[in-house]
């Protein structure tokens, strides 16, 4: 199932996004790119990061992509009939990036599948669960400060049918450790957390910059009005 | 709550959907009737009352006549896009309700069955972003229109969606920082039985704007910029005939219907009344119906409001529409969120955040309108380049 989802939202991702690049009317254009984001939101939901999905469409689909549309209707640009040829410099430049993201694609596909091949033959093996996990978990409570051990404990006897964590076996803690993961990772409130502890300095940064922005905007706009003499 | 069965979930979901869409048609349809009804008892006249009693049967008449219209195509649209548009209009109106919890819960076979189409932890993160796509019909379809006024509608409503979501986000995080969760069944329990204890009396400056934003986001007067009769024929959907037509029309009653369910939801405490949805004790047959029909007297009475005001005021000038939505309700909506956060952080008294708040609230109005409104210096028009959202310009497109 999870499978089938992860085809339908890549492939229509990609179809949209060449579709992006390919239409002459900057309006399609504009609403390939609106599926994109779409596609993208569904993908962050198969990972568990609903708040990311819900933020994606809120943002992107919902906000930047008005403010598009507005300008593309305002301005009436009409279908490009001749596309301009890339030239020298920006040829070359394409072509290095594209390679560039090439070969990220294939370090990150390579990496991964060697991952998990990795991780298939260690939990083939152990009856009990080792060490490395048992931290892992202890690691993964105090990370999304969970900080009931009851949540584990139902959890694992509902779920097992064992009354302790160490109990388990190998495959099982992996288990455990993944959808532990994929419960808590993409919740808000850790988000929240997370946000306002660990990167409390990032995010202001960040908020400083976008004020910063705005205030020169603005500055730009704002016309010099003449005094009315009176 | 335990987990239902696969089976169970998959089953009792789709026979509530198929109860809450044929539930929201009907509404559209009583609506229809309301309006009409209404709109003639408020200026003293009868309104349509010949097909059948009171006329009740007048919306189906309407949908008969919708259905036998000429579908025409005009020749100067374009076409993907012209025929897109009222689906992408009436796609979010009807989704949106699915996180909406219409009552309590049921019990059926031995399974409690929550009244709500899905829970899911970020709702109230759901709606806005599936509110905030409803725009996309009524820019596409005004563009796709190919006419002057089609498009001037579409803009306009594009620039007052853009300005107005932004108070509708920010006007309800005191409400979120206060029930600690983003589902919306999580906000109707924590308010739980008591009038007192609902939202619209903690937050009530939030509760006005997201009303305010609301009547902006659905497109009804007095925020109905984008079909204005008297300058923009009828705006976005000037092009449209037939059911065409009616898909737009009824995306907006729609529309209005999920406002108001959102808003009860949010501050009216959603399916609770003075004890009342616990008379057949808990879980059972009785008081989950009787949760269920007082969710939609709720959302009766805000409908009604609905048609109150838009029969009442007049419509908003450009300048006033971005006036009240930038320069008034944005800076409530933001003093909201602080005087909230900081009050309920050194007292954890939900009297003070409520009183804290109509204060700031009221502070800043008249800051507002002490400093920037009133000693604004006089507009000079210039007549050589009039804004686009005054008049529509004698060149063409």
């Amino acid at each position: 199932m999870e499978t089938i989802l992860f085809l339908v939202f890549g492939i229509f991702a990609v179809i949209a996004g060449i579709a992006v690049i390919t239409f002459r009317n900057p309006i399609y254009s504009a609403l390939a790119l609106i599926v994109t984001f779409f596609s993208q939101a569904g993908l962050f939901i198969l990972l568990g990061a609903y708040f990311v999905a819900a933020v994606q469409i809120i943002v992107y689909a919902g906000a930047i992509m008005v403010l598009f549309l507005f300008v593309i209707m305002l301005l009436n640009l009409g279908s490009i009939d001749v596309a301009r040829p890339a030239v020298g410099t920006a040829k070359v430049l394409a072509i290095v990036l594209g390679l560039m993201f090439a070969a990220e694609g294939i370090y990150i596909a390579w990496s991964v599948s060697s991952g998990t091949a990795v991780a298939r033959e260690a939990q083939s093996t152990g009856t009990t669960i080792t060490q490395a996990q048992l931290e892992t978990i202890k690691e993964i409570e105090e990370k999304y400060e969970l900080t009931r051990p009851a949540i584990n404990q139902d959890y694992v006897e509902k779920r097992y049918n064992k009354t302790n964590v160490t109990m388990l076996n190998e495959s099982e803690a992996s288990e455990l450790i993944k959808t532990l993961h994929r419960e808590n990772m993409g919740k808000t409130y850790q988000i929240g957390s997370v946000l306002f502890t660990k990167f409390l300095l990032p995010f202001e940064v960040t908020s400083l910059i976008l004020l910063a922005a705005l205030i020169g905007v603005i500055v730009l706009v704002k016309r010099e009005n003449p005094k009315p003499v009176n | 709550m335990d987990q239902l069965p696969i089976n169970v979930l998959i089953i009792s979901s789709l026979v509530k959907i198929v109860i809450i869409v044929n539930l929201l048609l009907i509404g559209v349809m009583a609506m229809i009737w309301a309006e009409r009804r209404v709109s003639g008892w408020m200026q003293d006249r009868l309104g349509p009352n010949r097909v059948g009693p009171q006329g009740l049967l007048q919306p189906i008449a309407d949908g008969i006549k919708f259905l036998f219209k000429e579908d025409l195509i005009p020749d100067h649209v374009d076409k993907p896009i012209y025929l897109l548009a009222p689906v992408m209009l009436l796609v979010p109106a009807l989704i949106i309700c699915a996180v909406v919890p219409f009552g309590s819960s049921i019990a059926i076979a031995g399974y409690e069955i929550p009244l709500q189409i899905a829970d899911i932890n970020i709702g109230i993160l759901y709606i806005l972003a599936i509110t905030s796509l409803g725009v996309y019909g009524v820019v596409l379809g005004a563009w796709a229109s190919n006419n002057k006024y089609s498009l001037l509608g579409g803009l306009r409503s594009a620039a007052q969606m853009i300005s107005y979501e932004l108070s509708l986000g920010l006007s309800i995080i005191g409400v979120l920082m206060l029930s600690g969760s983003l589902s919306l069944r999580e906000i109707a329990l924590t308010q739980g039985a008591n009038p007192w204890n609902w939202n619209f009396l903690i937050h009530f400056p939030a509760f006005l704007i997201f009303t305010t934003s609301s009547f902006a986001e659905t497109n009804r007067l007095p925020f109905d910029l984008a079909e204005a009769e008297q300058e923009l024929v009828a705006g976005y959907h000037t092009e449209y005939s037939s059911m065409k037509f009616a898909m737009f029309f009824m995306a907006e009653y729609m529309n209005m219907i999920v406002a108001s369910g959102v808003i009860v939801t949010l501050f009216f405490g959603g399916w609770h009344f003075f004890g009342l949805e616990n008379v057949g004790g808990p879980l059972s047959w009785w008081s989950g119906l009787i949760s269920f029909g007082i969710f939609f007297a709720k959302i009766a009475v805000f409908l009604f409001v609905f048609i109150w005001v838009r029969w009442t005021l007049p419509r908003f000038r450009y300048d006033q529409l971005m006036n009240l939505g930038w320069k008034f309700l944005l800076p409530i909506a933001l003093t909201s969120i602080v005087v909230t956060a900081t009050v309920w952080a050194l007292t954890e008294s939900r009297t003070l955040v409520g009183i804290g708040n109509v204060v700031a609230a009221s502070i800043v109005v008249a800051i507002v309108a002490r400093f920037v409104v009133m000693n604004r210096e006089p507009e000079t028009v210039d007549r050589q380049h009039p804004s686009f959202m005054e008049q529509p310009s004698s060149e063409s497109r």
